[in-house]
């Protein structure tokens, strides 16, 4: 009588106790399925497409098809390695990290720049160490930056939305990092931080009037930087009309758009390529999506372009799920740099965006590429791990 | 049109309890011409009028109303009256907008407010969010519900000071702009549904915390609360705006700002350095009691999320006493609580003890009345208690005004306190909450709070002996 009192008792609808379910929605969760997913393929698809566009120079150089593709999957060994690292620890240690990373990484930017100790290839001084295992400090300094900011705009919190006492500051990094890179020459992927820099800005809150002003700041420098230039005019001018002058200054986009073209709905067959003999130049680093697209037709672009957007929806779901300022601004920063690095890319290779020499992430050949990379995912899931069920 | 409750506007104040008395005052003294009135029979109201008139302000029977109605610019509502009342009808009926006293002292206030609500434990926290901002050096007022209306501890507070204002789920019915700096919300359990058609519209009503507050605002809330835990942003409510710090005794870490591990007061900053830091330890707090550790660290969230540092604070929570005579706890007996309410020298105050025990309540009432009326307190008695026991001068007036509740008398505290002994039944309360001063047999209401307290400890010794 009395518990039947009890049941129909409204003041008893509502007890204190957690109901079993709410209790299971908070039990940690394995790292993120599709983010897991999208980094597998892309990884897998580089792979082939890297051996399947290199084969012919591979032979060509070292009387080996599989040369690049060897030399490949030793840096995925080590990218694993130290994806496997930056997932395990916890993100948070790097927030007292932050700043000794990021004067490494402008002390071994600087370094680069140095005659005899930075290595240059094509004209411009980027690579460090001995060549057969060389790095690109610029593509390492792009996490530090990530770090760096992350760590900043955590610490100035609300104040980002001054300008003298939060932006200009987490500005003053990019441009510091931005500089050191674009003396290499390397303006694609100093453009790359001012990009990835502006989409952790506007996450931290800063004002879209403050953005747009420090924008207004940047771009006439830039603009007069690229007509000062002589071939930074040229692959402006190309990218108009690459037409103009197919043989020379637009060769590159003609046989990009050539390759693509060629490749129609379906492609040509996976290893069918021609651009790849020695037409298409760069064919297995930057202009690596052309021959994809030529193998593997529209079908195999836009797979790959869905799973940069699944990357870039996972990589957002974890930054606004995050724990802490910190975490959300770790994840914000490593998932835009990953994903407008790939839109980039594949902007230059459609003749969609002036030529720049940044690779696809995950299926461009290239270490350091791959490894930072690999340990952007690894910290975006680091981040991740933090979350419940209820979110995903 | 926007509301400057100074010179030039006419203001009705509804309800004299303290609320409506202090904002007459407030509103008088900035200029505005204030009319008062309340639905209590004439005869218990003559000395508020006298006290009201001699601020200034006029007071109107409920009947005249419909006549001032239309030339009023606003009405303020103290926390006791419904909104269904005809007094207030009669005002909205003509357009006139009806605010809250704690809306009046937000739009008054210059000082940044922290507000604290819930269904227990309110009190508590607000006096402990005072004491740990003053101990980090900050001037602070601390006001609302129970104690001081808040309209009187927000005059004269500069911006850089802060207001620490408990408001009830009744005051935040008729809030408009009432936007806190940081909101929180102990708990929100069964309670006050009375007032209340179904769980939902109470636990809306206290939600109504939060409702202005921006993202650069702050919410402290309980993760172990079920209905709370709802708003949590994973839970896919985008219902709060506010920077959300939460704290848990469970097992939910991760989404906690706040949780404890070993013993221990563990806070995860969400901006700065994120990683965790030890506050103290769970011995360091002098508040006994699960409830007390869960409005300890709320406390604690609120404070952090204001820049005080850790280590302060760590020293404040040492020293902060919890209000004494205030719903005390003395001491739990073979089942029976003894709670020591004896600053509960009116009426308002004994139906706030009342509501805030869901347990069997025995009450111990009485005392020298103060020239309130006790109709209200009577059918609070019969609502609420399963038996009283009335004590000094004023048990004639109170008796006449129960009509079902058992009723005992006694003629001393000792003798108060054995026969509530006798009437409680395990699991109910025994509550000294009297309604009135205590000038006819005791010195003070400390000293009546400690001869009860005395009484209680000498019947367990008895007990066991």
């Amino acid at each position: 009588m009395r518990s039947a009192a009890a049941r129909t008792d409204p003041r008893r609808i509502v007890e204190r106790e957690p109901s079993v379910a709410s209790r299971r929605s908070y039990i940690a969760v394995p790292p993120d399925r599709w983010l897991f997913i999208a980094v597998a393929l892309l990884v897998g698809i580089g792979l082939v497409m890297i051996f399947s566009a290199s084969s012919a120079t591979a032979y060509a150089e070292h009387r080996d098809t599989a040369y690049y593709l060897k030399r490949q999957t030793e840096w995925l060994a080590l990218g694993l390695l130290c994806a496997y690292i930056a997932y395990r620890l916890d993100y948070r240690l790097l927030y007292r990290l932050a700043p000794a990373i990021f004067i490494l990484s402008l002390l071994t930017l600087a370094a680069v720049l140095v005659p005899h100790v930075g290595i240059a290839v094509n004209g411009a001084r980027r690579w460090l160490g001995f060549h057969a295992l060389s790095v690109q400090p610029s593509e390492f300094a792009k996490p530090a930056l990530i770090i760096f900011l992350a760590a900043l705009l955590a610490k100035k919190n609300e104040k980002i939305i001054s300008l003298a006492g939060g932006l200009l500051p987490a500005c003053g990094a990019i441009v510091a990092v931005a500089v050191l890179v674009l003396m290499e020459p390397d303006m694609g992927t100093a453009s790359l931080y001012a990009l990835f820099g502006a989409v952790m800005l506007f996450a931290a809150g800063a004002r879209i009037t403050h953005l747009i002003a420090v924008g207004a700041v940047t771009i006439p420098p830039a603009v007069l930087a690229i007509i000062a230039s002589p071939y930074r005019r040229a692959r402006i001018l190309a990218f108009i009309d690459p037409w103009k002058d197919p043989q020379n200054t637009g060769f590159h986009i003609v046989q990009s758009l050539y390759a693509l073209g060629s490749g129609g709905f379906f492609g040509v067959g996976l290893g069918n390529s021609r651009a790849k003999f020695f037409y298409l130049p760069e064919q297995y680093t930057d202009f690596i999506f052309s021959i994809l697209g030529e193998e593997l037709g529209l079908i195999g672009t836009v797979s790959v372009v869905a799973l940069f957007v699944l990357l870039a929806y996972r990589g957002i779901r974890i930054a606004v799920a995050a724990p802490d300022r910190f975490g959300c601004y770790l994840a914000t920063g490593c998932t835009a740099m990953i994903v407008l690095q790939a839109f980039v890319n594949i902007g230059v290779v459609t003749s969609s965006w002036p030529v720049t020499g940044v690779p696809l992430p995950f299926i461009s050949f290239g270490g350091s590429s791959l490894i930072v990379n690999l340990v952007a995912v690894a910290l975006i899931a680091n981040v991740g791990r933090q979350r419940r069920v209820d979110a995903a | 049109m926007s509301l400057t409750f100074g010179a030039n506007e006419r203001i009705l104040v509804i309800g004299l309890g303290r609320s409506g008395v202090a904002s007459a005052d407030v509103l008088c003294a900035r200029g505005a011409t204030v009319y008062a009135t309340d639905e209590k029979p004439a005869s218990a109201l003559v000395d508020v009028r006298a006290q009201i008139e001699r601020y200034g302000a006029r007071f109107v029977a409920p009947d005249e109303l419909s006549a001032l109605a239309p030339q009023l610019s606003a009405a303020v509502l103290s926390p006791g009256v419904p909104l269904t009342s005809h007094v207030v009808r009669c005002v909205q009926a003509a357009d006139v907008p009806v605010l809250s006293e704690v809306e009046v002292a937000y739009r008054l206030c210059r000082a940044p407010i922290i507000a604290v609500t819930g269904t227990k434990g309110k009190s508590t926290t607000t006096e402990l969010i005072g004491h740990l901002l003053r101990s980090c050096g900050k001037d602070v007022r601390v006001g609302g519900n129970i104690g001081s209306p808040l309209i009187a501890q927000v005059q004269g507070i500069e911006a850089d000071g802060y207001v620490v204002a408990e408001v009830s789920s009744f005051q935040l019915e008729t809030i408009r702009a009432f936007r806190p700096l940081v909101s929180v919300i102990l708990n929100v359990t069964p309670d006050h549904l009375d007032r209340y058609p179904s769980m939902e519209e109470y636990a809306e009503a206290k939600m109504r915390i939060f409702a202005n507050q921006g993202v650069h605002d702050m919410f402290v809330g309980d993760l172990d609360d079920p209905l709370l835990a709802a708003l949590h942003w994973r839970a896919g409510t985008p219902r709060l705006q506010a920077r959300q710090l939460w704290y848990t005794l469970g097992e939910h870490h991760q989404s906690a700002t706040m949780f404890l591990r070993g013993g221990e007061i563990i806070y995860a900053p969400i901006t700065g350095d994120p990683r965790p830091q030890t506050v103290l330890a769970r011995s360091e707090i002098p508040l006994v009691g699960e409830h007390n550790l869960r409005n300890t660290m709320a406390a604690l969230l609120a404070a952090l999320a204001l820049g005080c540092d850790r280590e302060s604070l760590r020293a404040a929570v040492a020293t902060f006493r919890p209000p004494a005579h205030r719903l005390q706890p003395v001491a739990e007996i073979d089942g029976v609580l003894y709670v020591d309410d004896s600053k509960a020298t009116n009426p308002d105050a004994v139906l706030a003890a009342l509501r805030s025990y869901r347990r069997p309540i025995v009450l111990i009432a009485g005392g020298r009345a103060k020239g309130t009326a006790f109709n209200e307190l009577g059918a609070a008695i019969d609502a609420r208690a399963k038996a009283v026991v009335l004590l000094g001068e004023a048990s004639d007036e109170i008796a006449s005004t129960i009509t079902r509740t058992p009723i005992v008398r006694a003629a001393t505290m000792p003798e108060a306190v054995s026969r509530a002994r006798e009437l409680a039944n395990p699991g109910d309360v025994v509550l000294l909450s009297p309604a009135c001063a205590s000038f006819d047999l005791f010195t003070s209401a400390e000293d009546r709070g400690e001869q009860f307290a005395a009484a209680v400890r000498n019947g367990e010794a008895r007990a066991h002996a």
